[in-house]
């Protein structure tokens, strides 16, 4: 039983005006209010329903009724889930025949809509962290501390993670094998720098080492000059430029080096780097703002690099003694392959978190799986301690409900019709659909699954249907 | 005899169109009016419009099909607005073929905050339809 | 699996002039994988038409309906009276399937709505490749298992033309790899260079396409 409450409130000869629109609706249960949203409103929603034993509501009127907690008031006065109320929107000053139509458009939409049944799902308590470095043990401990069986790895270790949130299973590699353990929440803190040394580059010293090997060199074979390069492969933080500052001017002072630092953009947003940058300047450093990618060759002398000058807009070459690369400048092979086993999309950077503002500050694409630190381009200490701790928070706060109640709305795979050409599985943002092989066709887990209808659209075979938006139901919204 | 004013689609996604749809609705009177002749449908995400829907909607009388969804890397679902994109571009393509006018469907990108661009992009999808209309 | 794309538009509009009752009939398997002929795309181009006809005043009544494959008879039971009803039948199978609903319905005029185009396989969501040319006679374990017939463009058996550039091949450098280059990789990481050595005889085409159409018979199977 459907029942039609509609709203008169701001309209001038509210009592013609209901009349004419129930008049023109036909519908059995018409009723009419001047302020549907007030308690009197919900009263009557009450009283009637219980009255007409109703299934599903319609609320008609201003945005008002619009709001989520008022149709989860409206639906607990009728005795009816959520997804029973729908709301129709009046344009303002709307005649009659205007709100008849929108009325009956969105009867014949209720009328198709399935009610969804609700699970609880139980979270499993225990927490996988995939890194030892800062990042890792730091979350690690956090999540300890709140009392949750924290395991703690190394990444590379991790073949695969299937499932959703509170129910992840990872397959993880060990000496007699690889064996399947389960996890509520994981939180991926990996180094995020293994691209250093392996780095095409030869005769480039990381960074981090520049001092060092210098230091070990004898004095004759010392060299007079020297490069640093920042954002060789992808852009970097002020961290970064932080870094490059401090060494440059250690450098110089100790060894009064002929110093030259390449980089595609200063980055001085922090407490005191502008003003080291303008130390660095007054020391005789040299800074190149290069545009592009920057030409690094052997030379007589050491290195030379040639680039162009992003404000000059001329072709630069120098020659130099000894070249250092940073490597947060540098693609990380080792997260792409994280990112896979992980499930977890990457940004434009090869970076462990897509760039969406509402994964900040650190969530990815699944649910439940969180990534802090250097892996997702975070370098500064302080920085990389706080996302820690957030990420800690947030485990915190996702496995203290112990359990989930998740409405069963999601969408259904026809298994006559799936022929298993794995394109719901590839594009799910969520890792919410899986390989059902007993069935043979795919599955979706709904833990997991954001309801966005993504697949629905990518499927050839049409064998996907996300209940309450089935194309019946979106076509009589339409007005077809 | 009056002109039937020409009825278009809009294929809202619930994080942004939707929205913004809403509170352009609650306005005022003229905000009413612009947005009158418009069937707003509402989707969970811009990345479930169909090229099939599309096509559906244009062959069942609809005098234009509008998409709007959250701008680019604001998807509530990550990547649901460049899906969208994909499928805008084919049934643009279809349309093509079909020798009609590809600007009949059109996508656009606003925020839930954007109720004045939400009007302003109703506004001139009408526009352009009633200058193309297919008689 | 096989793998075709739907034909240009204009062509299959042209094929379906003048006619009043179309049956557009789509394959649930190959086609609805490579996404050329499934039950959406059947939508698609159905809906296409009718816009169509609808701009150009033309008269065409367009039925749709997907049936699992058409390269067994039993399926098309489900669509018989569709069939029987329509003036002309356009198959979005694969040329299999479209030749197919001709021997189960010879009375009716058939079409084909895509152009099929090889075995292949996907290499990432949305790109397929060809990978074998049913050539009759596989010798794929010969080679690393890389077919030279299919990944080479001149189906060299011995070893690879001058036009291999940077592991690239001639015919289309941008696109397509070497397949020698390809094969020698393999071979290289499985240990296995020393068998190149051998020369491989001119192979026997006719246990494939060139020999004339094929046919199957397991005896076992027969009822």
């Amino acid at each position: 039983m459907i029942g039609v409450f509609v709203c008169s409130c701001g309209r001038r000869s509210a009592d013609a005006w209901l009349e004419k629109v129930g008049a023109a609706v036909a519908v059995k249960h018409f009723f009419g209010h001047a302020g549907l949203c007030g308690p009197d409103g919900l009263r009557l929603i009450r009283e009637k329903s219980k009255k007409h034993k109703l299934g599903r509501l319609l609320l008609a009127g201003c945005a008002a009724l619009q709001s989520e907690a008022l149709i989860k008031n409206a639906a607990k006065a009728a005795g009816v889930a959520s997804g029973a109320v729908f709301p129709v929107l009046f344009p303002r000053r709307s005649s009659p025949a205007v709100a008849a139509r929108m009325i009956r458009q969105a009867t014949t939409g209720l009328q198709l809509l399935p009610v969804f049944e609700s699970r609880r799902v139980a979270l499993r308590n225990e927490v996988l962290v995939l890194g030892g470095g800062p990042a890792g043990t730091e979350a690690a401990r956090q999540v300890a501390a709140f009392g949750y069986p924290t395991t703690i790895t190394e990444p590379h270790v991790l073949e695969s993670l299937t499932g959703g949130v509170g129910n992840f299973s990872a397959r993880l590699r060990g000496e007699g094998g690889a064996a399947t353990r389960a996890f509520g929440a994981v939180v991926i803190a990996s180094d995020g720098t293994a691209g250093a040394a392996s780095s095409a580059f030869r005769g480039l010293v990381p960074l981090a080492d520049l001092e060092g090997h210098i230091e070990g060199l004898a004095r004759r074979d010392k060299p007079r000059s020297a490069a640093l390069i920042l954002d060789l492969e992808i852009d970097e933080t002020k961290a970064s430029t932080a870094e490059a500052l401090r060494v440059a001017l250690a450098l110089r002072a100790r060894y009064r080096i002929e110093l030259t630092i390449l980089l595609r953009h200063v980055r001085v947003s922090s407490l005191g780097l502008e003003k080291r940058y303008d130390e660095a300047r007054e020391a005789g450093i040299t800074f190149v703002k290069y545009d592009g990618a920057p030409r690094i060759a052997a030379s007589p002398e050491g290195i030379s690099i040639a680039c162009t000058d992003g404000v000059a807009g001329e072709d630069v070459e120098i020659s130099v003694g000894i070249a250092a690369v940073s490597p947060h400048g540098l693609h990380a092979p080792a997260e792409r392959a994280l990112g896979e086993a992980a499930g977890i999309g990457l940004d434009g950077y090869g970076r462990l978190q897509e760039n969406n503002i509402h994964l900040l500050p650190d969530q990815t694409n699944r649910l439940g799986v969180f990534v802090v630190g250097p892996c997702r381009g975070e370098f500064d200490g302080e920085t990389i301690l706080r996302d820690a701790r957030a990420a800690a928070l947030a485990v915190h706060q996702l496995l203290s409900q112990k359990e989930l109640e998740v409405e069963l709305s999601h969408p259904v795979v026809d298994g006559d019709k799936c022929v298993l050409c794995l394109t719901c599985i590839r594009s799910c943002p969520f890792k919410a659909m899986r390989i059902f092989a007993e069935e043979t066709r795919a599955d979706c887990s709904p833990e997991a699954c954001r309801r966005c209808g993504i697949c629905v659209g990518e499927c050839p075979a049409k064998a996907i249907e996300l209940p309450a938006y089935a194309d019946r139901i979106v076509l009589a919204r339409a007005g077809e | 005899m009056a002109r039937k004013t020409a009825r278009i689609t809009a294929l809202l996604c619930e994080n942004s169109g939707w929205k913004a749809y809403v509170d352009a609705a609650a306005e005022g009177v003229e905000a009413s009016r612009l947005l009158q002749d418009l069937d707003a449908v509402k989707l969970p995400c811009s990345g479930k419009v169909e090229v099939g829907l599309i096509l559906k909607l244009l062959e069942n009388g609809s005098a234009g099909v509008l998409v709007l969804g959250c701008p680019k890397d604001n998807c509530t679902f990550i990547r649901g607005n460049y899906r969208a994109e994909k499928r805008v571009g084919a049934a643009k393509a279809a349309l093509r073929e079909a020798g009609l006018d590809e600007g009949l469907v059109r996508l656009d990108f606003l925020s839930s905050l954007d109720s004045r661009k939400l009007i302003d992009a109703v506004v001139s999808f009408k526009g352009y339809i009633d200058d193309h209309s297919r008689s | 699996m096989i793998t075709a794309v739907r034909k240009p538009f204009a062509e299959i509009a042209g094929m379906l002039e003048g006619s009043g009752k179309v049956l557009i009939l789509g394959c649930g398997t190959c086609v609805t994988v490579c996404m050329a002929g499934g039950e959406k795309e059947v939508a698609i181009l159905a809906s296409t038409l009718r816009l169509a006809n609808q701009k150009d005043g033309r008269e065409m009544q367009i039925a749709e309906a997907t049936i699992e494959r058409q390269c067994d008879r039993e399926f098309f039971d489900s669509v018989r009276d569709a069939v029987v009803q329509a003036d002309v039948v356009l198959s979005l199978a694969c040329g299999v399937g479209v030749q197919f609903l001709g021997e189960v319905f010879p009375d009716k005029a058939v079409l084909p709505g895509l152009d099929t185009k090889f075995y292949g396989a996907a290499v990432e969501q949305g790109v397929w490749a060809e990978r074998c040319s049913g050539c009759g006679t596989c010798v794929i374990g010969e080679y690393g298992g890389v077919c030279p017939v299919t990944r080479c463009s001149k189906s060299l058996l011995n070893g690879p033309c001058g036009g291999s550039q940077k592991g690239k091949c001639e015919v289309d450098p941008q696109n397509i790899d070497c397949g020698w280059q390809l094969i020698y990789d393999r071979m290289k990481a499985l240990g296995q260079l020393d068998r190149l050595e051998a020369v491989k005889p001119i192979k026997d085409w006719s246990t494939g396409r060139h020999g004339g159409p094929g046919k199957i018979v397991k005896e076992e199977a027969l009822l």
